[in-house]
């Protein structure tokens, strides 16, 4: 992942907001994160499946909250567009649903990540 | 709880002559259940480990309760809370646990709510310096609670009442004021903006 690639999916600004609280904390809400959306993602899905607009927006919206507030630029953008869609009566389709999945992965995985490189021991051979 | 709640569990322990077993209540937030007698300790919901921590010491005997209940609250757990005491109504896990970090953080008491009816709940059962409000909750949304909690005060009281909600537009800001509510705070939520806003509406409170 290139440097510009991660600016634009993570807001480091809110990012490094959070990582004020430890890095424990920042951890601990990724977790907690992955146990509160991915079964989201599934009732996404069953809400994409089923045509069930209200459903969707609400799913959708709550993503986007979670996803914003970790610093999640490009998965909440994608749940903004999912929203939008819904709002304008526009169909909701796989490939929506795949934008969301994807960002989220790249969310999850990237703040992972950046903490095991942030908490990464110095190397005594590069210190000197 | 099903078959029995917690109040008939605590009567027939009472009435069992050859039980001395100590009863810790937990109860919903604000909830009076006028269990006093038999009781150890109460602690209010969600719980959290060093009010946890302290109840069972008083349950056990181990320190003197210093008040009738121990409420849950974030921030310093000993005294008068430093800034104010907040009332945080926001349904969503992530947005809760980062809105609490940063005003437990900063020295402020945070009751927490996951939907509308208990913002209305916790708000008659107690005064708070403000509150923060997410604007879509199920139940009560944000603007139908804050209108239940401005009907409640009538004119004896205004809670400072701030808005959290994704909509970035100006008609939510029109909204929120619409409903009742104070000011309004975008989110994701910054630390600045949200403690510069909080300690305002606190001050303003408490004069």
């Amino acid at each position: 992942m290139s440097a510009s690639a991660d600016a634009i999916t993570i807001d480091h600004v809110i990012f490094d907001e959070l990582r004020e609280f430890g890095d424990d904390f920042v951890a601990h809400l990724v977790a907690q994160f992955g146990l509160h959306v991915d079964p989201l993602l599934v009732q996404l899905a069953d809400a994409v499946n089923s045509g069930d607009h209200a459903a969707l927006a609400v799913i959708a919206h709550t993503i986007r909250g979670s996803g914003a507030q970790l610093g999640g630029r490009r998965l909440a953008s994608s749940c903004a567009r999912l929203e939008e869609k819904v709002t304008a009566g526009l169909p909701v389709g796989q490939n929506d649903l795949q934008d969301v999945a994807v960002e989220y992965e790249r969310l999850r995985s990237m703040i992972t990540h950046r903490l095991s490189i942030l908490n990464r021991p110095l190397d005594p051979a590069s210190a000197t | 709880m099903p078959e029995m709640d917690g109040l008939e569990v605590k009567d027939a322990i009472d009435d069992e002559p050859t039980l001395t077993t100590r009863l810790v209540l937990m109860t919903a937030l604000g909830e009076d259940t006028g269990a006093g007698a038999g009781v150890s300790a109460s602690l209010s919901k969600p719980i959290h480990r060093d009010e946890l921590w302290a109840c069972m010491r008083i349950a056990l005997g181990l320190e003197v309760q210093r008040s009738a209940e121990i409420a849950s609250r974030t921030g310093p757990t000993s005294g008068e809370p430093a800034f104010g005491r907040l009332l945080l109504a926001e349904d969503n896990l992530i947005n809760r646990k980062v809105a609490v970090a940063m005003l437990s953080n900063a020295g402020y008491r945070v009751d927490t709510v996951l939907d509308g009816v208990a913002a209305v709940q916790a708000a008659v059962a107690q005064p708070y310096d403000a509150i923060l409000m997410d604007c879509q909750m199920p139940e009560l949304n944000g603007y139908e609670a804050t209108a239940a909690i401005r009907a409640e005060e009538g004119s004896r009281r205004h809670t400072p009442i701030i808005a959290m909600t994704a909509g970035a537009r100006r008609e939510d800001r029109e909204l929120c004021l619409a409903a009742g509510m104070d000011s309004y705070l975008a989110k994701p939520v910054s630390k600045d903006a949200l403690l510069s806003l909080v300690s305002r509406y606190v001050a303003i409170g408490q004069l």
